[in-house]
C-alpha cells in the first residue's frame, strides 16, 4: 500500500471519533492485516506529543523571533545609539541608512546612521573595528565626509555616524548642469584632493564610485564611506559592490579586487580612472554602452589586456549635449589625445603602471587645463599591439578572473596560452560569439532591472543552441565554456545540462584527446561530484578525461588536475585513504605542469596533498608537501587565508611529526596575529595540545580556556569536546587527577552527543585518557581494566597505529605497575610496532616507548 | 501558492546558496548556525527581486531556504567526517555546529523530500515546524488555513516523518 493512500487513510481516522476510528481500525485488522499494523503505528505517531530532541526542538532555535528582533521595522523616532532617527534615506546592497539627529538635542546635527545588515562575530573583530574606526574619524579634510562614530549596539548591530550630505551624485550633478569636460576636470580635482588626503593619512577607500562622490548645495564635492568597506570586514568586493538591480555587479572595483590581490592607494586610482571615464564620456569602458556592464563584460574586457580608449567609447550625443558639445564627434575630437593619454594611464591593469598617486593624476589634470604637456605617455606601439594580438588569444574561460576554480584552489590565475593557430581562430570565433551574446541577452519579462549572471549565461545557452546547430563542435566548445562559467558562480544545476550537452557534442566532433572535449568531462565530472550520488559515474568520467588528454601542454595538464582533483576526492568520500592518496600525487605531479608560472595554484595543490597524506598516516609525505608549498611561496603575495592556512598546515604537521617547539613558535606567531574569532579558538586549541606534549602545563591551562571561551555559545559540538580534552591533561600535567577524571567523562558524553560512536577513534581515545588519569588518582585496578578492554577494541582493527601504539604503551606501563612483567612487555613490542608504522624512529613517542621498554626490562631484572 | 512557490525557490535558491557558500568561505572558519540562518534572513528580506505578497508567503520560503542550506551543510560535514582527521587536530575549515547530527539532518532532508511529494501542503507545515520553529498558530497564519486543519496536517506529517526516520511512537 502507498504512502498516500496510508496518509489518506490517515487524516480519515484522525478526522474521525475515537468510536469510529476503532471500529474502522477493527475492520481493517481482518481484511487488511498489514495496512492495519502500519496504520496504528503511524496513528500513535500523530497522536504523540512532540517530545523526539529532533522535531520538538526546531533546527534553527528560535530564528523568526531572533530576526524580528533585529529586523523588527526601525521607525522615525525610534533612538540609536544616541541619535533620533528622522527617516529613511537609504537601503543599498548590505545596509540601511537613515538621517538622524543627536536624541539629547545638545548639538544640533544631522547625520547619517548606516547599519550594515549583519552583524559583528567577537572579541577580534571588535577590536579591529575600533581600531579602523579611529584612524577613519581622524579623516579631516573639506572635500571628505566625517565620520563621526562608530561602534556596536548591545545587540551586536554594527552602526557608523557618518555625516550627512545633503547632495547629488558627481556624475548626476554634472549632467543636471551641463558641465563642460573643463569644469567637471576642476570638480574632479576636488574629489583628487580628498583621496589625496585619506592616502596620506593610510586610509584606502576600496569602493569609490559616483554615489560616493557627492556635490553638495554650495557645489562643494564630499566624498563618502572613506574605508567603511574595511571597516566592515569586507574584503571582498564581489560580495558588497555596487548593486546593479538584482546582480552585485563591482562596476568600480580594480583588477587586483577582482581578483582577490593585494588592495592599495593604486586600488583606488583605478577606481578614479573609471569614475573619470564617465565624468568625461558618459559611459564605463565596457563593451555596451552606458554605465551598465555585466560581471563576464568586464572580466572579458580585462581579460584583454587593457581597456579601450575613452575616445573610442559607444559615446551618445545625449552624452555630448551634457558636456556642451553639440554631437559625440565633437566630444570624440575633445577626447582624443591628452585626455586619452591621462585616463588610461589611470585604468592600466597593472597597479605599477598607474599613476603612482592621486597627487600625480591630479598633476597631469592641472597640466592638462593649463595646456601644459602631460607627464604621461600615450600607449606604445607595443602596447597596442598588444591589445590587438589579444583578439587572438584562447577564450580560456571568460571568467578567468575573480572567482573560485573548481579544482579548490581560491587563487585566479591570468591565463595565457600559446595555442596552434587553427585552435586560436576557433577560440576566438567563441569569445567573440559571447561577447556578442552578452550585449544583447533579452531581459526576462516583467523585469526592469540589470540581468542577473545566471540569466545573462541562460541566454546566452539558448542562442548556443539555437544558432550553432550546424558547428556542432563550435556548439559543443561554446556549451562547455557556459557550463564553466555557470559552475564559477555556483550554478550547478544549471551547470549539469550544459556540461552534458557539450560533451555529447564534442564527443562526437573532436577527436578523443581534444583539451576542450575532456575539459568539459572534467568540469561535468566535478559538478556531479557535488550532486550525484552516484559517485562510479563520476568517478568514471573523470578517469575517461585524464586519461585521454595526455598531451604534455598545460592546457591537459589542468584538465588532468581538474579531474584528478575529483577522483581523490570521490576516494576520500568513500573512506579510501590510499586511493586518495594516490590520487592526489598524481594530480601533483600534473600540477606542476599545469601551474608552473604560478606558484600559489601549485600550492593549494600540495595542501590538498598534505591533507589527504596526512589522513592516510603518511605524515613525512605530508610534512615534504606542505614544505615544499610553503618554500614555492615564501615571498609570494598570497591571499591571506591561503597563508595563514598553509602556515597552520605546516604548524600542525610539526606537531605530528614530534617538532613541538617549531610547532609552538608557528602557532604563536599566527596567534599574534589572528583577528578572526574562530581562528583564534582554532589557535588556541592547537597551541593547548603542543604545550601538553612539551609539559608546559600552565600554558596548556591557560590557551585550553581560552579555546573554550571563544568557542562557547556558538558551536557547542566537537571543537568544545576537544578543547575540554586538552584542559583535562592539562589538569592531569597539573596533578589534579579528580578534576581531569571529570572533564574527561564530560567529553566523552559530549562526544557521543554528537553522534561519534563509542568504537569510534576520538571515543577511544578519551577513555584511553581516562584510564591515565583513573592511574594518576591511585585507581589502578580500574585503569588496567579499562586498558586492555580499550587494547581488544583496538585488536579488532580499524584504528589509527599511533592511538593503538599509545594504548598499547600505557597498557604496558599500567601491567608493568601490576607486576605482570611479560604481558608489559608484550606490549610495549606491539605498541612499538604500531607506531613505527607512521611515525619516524626519533619521534617522542617511540623515545618514550622505548624508555618504558628498558625501564620494565630492569624491573624484571630486580629480584 | 505550491506552483507559483515552486518555480520561483528553484529560480533563486541558487543565488541563496552562493551568498552563504561566500560567506562561510570568506570566513574560513565555523560560523554558527544561527548566524548564518540570520544573515541569510535578512538577505532575503532586502531583495527587490523577491516580492512576498505577504509575511506569510516570505516565511514559507525562508523554511524551504534555510532546510536546503542546512541540509548542503550536514551533506558538506559527513563528507569532511569520512576524510576526518585521525589525529587529534582539526585541519581546514570546520562546518558549523548543527542541530543533531549530519546524518540525522539528512535523513530529515530526504524524508521530507518523499513527504512533499506526497502532499506539498503538509510539507510546508513539516517545514515551518521543524526547521523555523513556527508555531501552530503562525503557521496557520502563513499558508492561510485554520488551526484545526494545520494541527491534522501537523500530525499526519509527523507520523509520516517519524516512520520514515524509524523514530518509535
Amino acid at each position: 500500500m502507498s504512502d498516500a493512500e496510508a496518509l489518506d487513510w490517515l487524516d480519515r481516522l484522525l478526522a474521525a471519533d475515537e468510536p469510529e476510528r476503532e471500529a474502522e481500525l477493527a475492520a481493517l485488522s481482518k481484511t487488511h492485516p498489514e495496512l492495519h499494523a502500519r496504520l496504528r503505528r503511524l496513528l500513535a505517531s500523530a497522536l504523540a506529543p512532540d517530545k523526539t530532541r529532533m522535531l520538538a526542538n526546531p533546527v534553527l532555535e528560535g530564528v523568526t523571533r531572533l530576526s524580528e528582533d533585529a529586523m523588527r521595522v526601525l521607525q522615525p523616532g525610534d533612538v540609536l545609539a544616541g541619535y533620533r532617527l528622522i527617516r529613511e534615506i537609504g537601503r543599498g546592497g548590505m545596509s540601511v541608512v537613515w538621517l538622524a539627529e543627536r536624541a539629547d538635542g545638545v548639538v544640533k546635527r544631522n547625520v547619517a546612521l548606516k547599519m550594515p545588515m549583519f552583524m559583528l562575530q567577537g572579541a577580534g573583530d571588535a577590536e579591529r573595528f575600533a581600531r579602523e574606526r579611529d584612524a577613519l574619524a581622524a579623516l579631516s579634510h573639506p572635500h571628505v565626509a566625517r565620520l563621526y562614530d562608530a561602534g556596536v549596539l548591545p545587540s551586536g548591530q554594527p552602526f557608523i555616524v557618518l555625516e550627512h550630505i545633503d547632495g547629488a551624485p558627481l556624475t548626476v550633478h554634472c549632467d543636471a548642469q551641463r558641465l563642460s569636460l573643463r569644469a567637471r576636470l576642476r570638480l574632479f580635482l576636488q574629489v583628487l584632493a580628498a583621496v589625496e588626503h585619506a592616502h596620506k593619512h593610510l586610509v584606502v577607500h576600496r569602493d569609490l564610485k559616483p554615489s560616493n562622490i557627492l556635490v553638495d548645495g554650495d557645489g562643494q564635492v564630499k566624498l563618502l564611506d572613506f574605508g567603511i568597506a574595511k571597516l566592515l570586514g569586507e574584503q571582498d568586493p564581489v560580495a558588497a559592490p555596487t548593486q546593479v538591480g538584482g546582480a552585485m555587479t563591482p562596476l568600480y572595483a580594480a583588477p587586483e579586487q577582482l581578483h582577490n590581490a593585494a588592495i592599495s592607494t593604486l586600488t583606488d586610482v583605478y577606481s578614479l580612472g573609471l569614475v573619470l571615464h564617465e565624468l568625461m564620456t558618459g559611459a564605463l569602458p565596457y563593451r555596451s554602452a552606458g554605465t551598465h556592464a555585466s560581471m563576464v563584460e568586464i572580466l572579458e574586457t580585462l581579460r584583454r589586456g587593457a581597456l579601450p580608449r575613452a575616445s573610442h567609447a559607444a559615446l551618445e550625443d545625449a552624452a555630448a549635449l551634457a558636456r556642451g558639445r553639440p554631437s559625440a564627434a565633437k566630444l570624440r575630437g575633445e577626447l582624443v589625445g591628452d585626455l586619452d593619454t591621462v585616463i588610461s594611464k589611470a585604468l592600466r591593469i597593472p597597479p605599477d603602471e598607474r599613476y603612482g598617486s592621486a597627487a600625480h593624476l591630479a598633476e597631469d589634470i592641472r597640466r592638462y587645463l593649463d595646456s601644459q604637456p602631460i607627464a604621461a605617455r600615450p600607449p606604445s606601439f607595443w602596447y597596442s599591439a598588444r591589445l590587438a594580438l589579444s583578439r587572438h588569444r584562447v577564450a580560456a574561460g571568460v571568467a578567468a578572473v575573480g572567482f573560485t576554480l573548481v579544482a579548490g584552489a581560491s587563487v585566479v590565475a591570468w591565463q595565457q596560452h600559446r595555442e596552434s593557430r587553427a585552435h586560436a581562430e576557433r577560440t576566438a570565433a567563441v569569445r567573440d560569439f559571447m561577447f556578442e551574446l552578452v550585449s544583447d541577452v533579452e531581459k526576462p519579462e516583467g523585469q526592469d532591472s540589470e540581468v542577473t549572471s545566471k540569466q545573462m549565461i541562460d541566454g546566452a545557452v539558448a542562442r548556443a543552441r539555437r544558432d550553432f546547430g550546424a558547428q556542432p563542435q563550435l556548439q559543443g566548445e561554446l556549451l562547455g565554456e557556459l557550463g564553466r562559467m555557470y559552475l564559477r558562480i555556483d550554478e550547478i544545476d544549471a551547470a549539469i545540462p550544459a556540461l552534458e550537452e557539450a560533451v555529447a557534442l564534442l564527443e562526437k566532433s573532436s577527436p578523443p584527446g581534444d583539451a576542450a572535449l575532456n575539459r568539459a568531462r572534467a568540469f561535468l565530472a566535478a559538478a556531479w561530484l557535488q550532486t550525484s550520488d552516484d559517485q562510479q559515474r563520476t568517478g568514471t568520467l573523470a578517469a575517461q578525461a585524464r586519461q585521454a588528454c595526455n598531451t604534455p601542454d598545460t592546457e591537459c595538464a589542468k584538465v588532468r588536475v581538474y579531474a584528478g582533483s575529483t577522483l581523490s576526492q570521490i576516494a576520500s568520500f568513500a573512506g579510501d585513504d590510499e586511493r586518495a592518496l594516490a590520487e592526489i600525487r598524481r594530480t601533483v605531479t600534473d600540477a606542476e605542469i599545469a601551474f608552473g608560472e604560478d606558484p600559489e595554484n601549485f600550492a593549494m595543490q600540495l595542501l590538498h596533498l598534505t591533507l589527504v597524506a596526512r589522513n592516510a598516516g603518511h605524515l613525512v609525505e605530508a610534512s615534504d608537501a606542505v614544505k615544499r608549498a610553503l618554500s614555492l611561496t615564501g615571498d609570494l603575495q598570497m591571499r591571506a587565508a591561503n597563508r595563514r592556512g598553509l602556515e597552520r598546515t605546516m604548524a600542525i604537521v610539526d606537531y605530528d611529526l614530534g617538532h613541538y617547539e617549531a610547532a609552538r613558535t608557528r602557532l604563536a606567531t599566527l596567534q599574534s596575529t589572528a583577528s578572526d574569532r574562530d581562528e583564534r579558538a582554532l589557535l588556541a586549541r592547537l597551541l593547548a595540545n603542543v604545550e601538553l606534549e612539551l609539559g608546559n602545563a600552565e600554558s596548556a591551562l591557560e590557551n585550553a580556556e581560552s579555546a573554550i571561551a571563544l568557542i562557547e555559545a556558538e558551536q557547542a559540538g566537537e571543537a568544545l569536546a576537544y578543547a575540554l580534552q586538552a584542559k583535562a591533561r592539562a589538569f592531569a600535567l597539573m596533578g589534579r587527577a579528580d578534576d581531569a577524571i571529570k572533564a574527561i567523562n564530560d567529553v566523552q558524553r559530549r562526544l557521543l552527543a554528537v553522534g561519534s560512536g563509542p568504537h569510534s577513534f576520538e571515543v577511544l581515545r578519551a577513555r584511553r585518557y581516562h584510564a591515565q588519569f583513573l592511574s594518576q588518582a591511585g585507581q589502578d585496578a580500574q585503569a588496567l581494566a579499562e586498558a586492555r578492554e580499550l587494547a581488544e577494541r583496538h585488536a579488532e582493527g580499524g584504528t589509527s597505529p599511533i592511538e593503538v601504539g599509545l594504548t598499547y604503551d600505557l597498557l604496558g606501563e599500567l601491567e608493568g605497575r601490576a607486576g605482570n612483567g611479560d604481558a608489559a612487555r608484550t606490549a610495549h613490542d606491539v605498541a612499538r610496532e604500531q607506531l613505527l608504522k607512521q611515525l619516524p624512529a626519533d619521534h617522542p613517542f617511540l623515545i618514550r616507548n622505548a624508555a618504558l621498554l628498558s625501564a620494565n626490562t630492569r624491573t624484571k631484572e630486580r629480584p | 501558492m505550491a506552483q507559483g512557490f515552486e518555480e520561483r525557490f528553484s529560480a533563486s535558491y541558487g543565488d541563496i546558496l552562493r551568498l552563504a557558500r561566500a560567506r562561510l568561505a570568506r570566513e574560513h572558519a565555523p560560523v554558527s548556525t544561527v548566524t548564518l540562518a540570520h544573515e541569510l534572513y535578512l538577505n532575503l528580506r532586502d531583495r527587490a527581486d523577491l516580492q512576498f505578497s505577504s509575511s506569510g508567503a516570505f516565511l514559507a520560503y525562508a523554511s524551504r531556504a534555510m532546510r536546503s542550506l542546512l541540509v548542503d551543510m550536514a551533506r558538506e560535514r559527513l563528507a569532511q567526517k569520512r576524510s576526518a582527521e585521525l589525529m587529534p587536530l582539526t585541519l581546514g575549515a570546520e562546518v558549523p555546529d548543527l542541530a543533531g547530527t549530519p546524518e540525522q539532518l539528512v535523513a530529515l532532508d530526504d524524508a521530507l523530500t518523499r513527504l512533499g511529494a506526497l502532499d506539498a501542503r503538509l510539507l510546508q507545515v513539516a517545514e515551518m515546524r521543524v526547521i523555523m520553529g513556527m508555531e501552530v498558530s503562525e503557521v496557520a497564519e502563513a499558508i492561510g488555513i485554520s488551526e484545526p486543519t494545520v494541527k491534522r496536517d501537523w500530525q499526519r506529517a509527523k507520523a509520516f516523518l517519524y516512520e520514515a526516520l524509524g523514530v518509535a511512537p
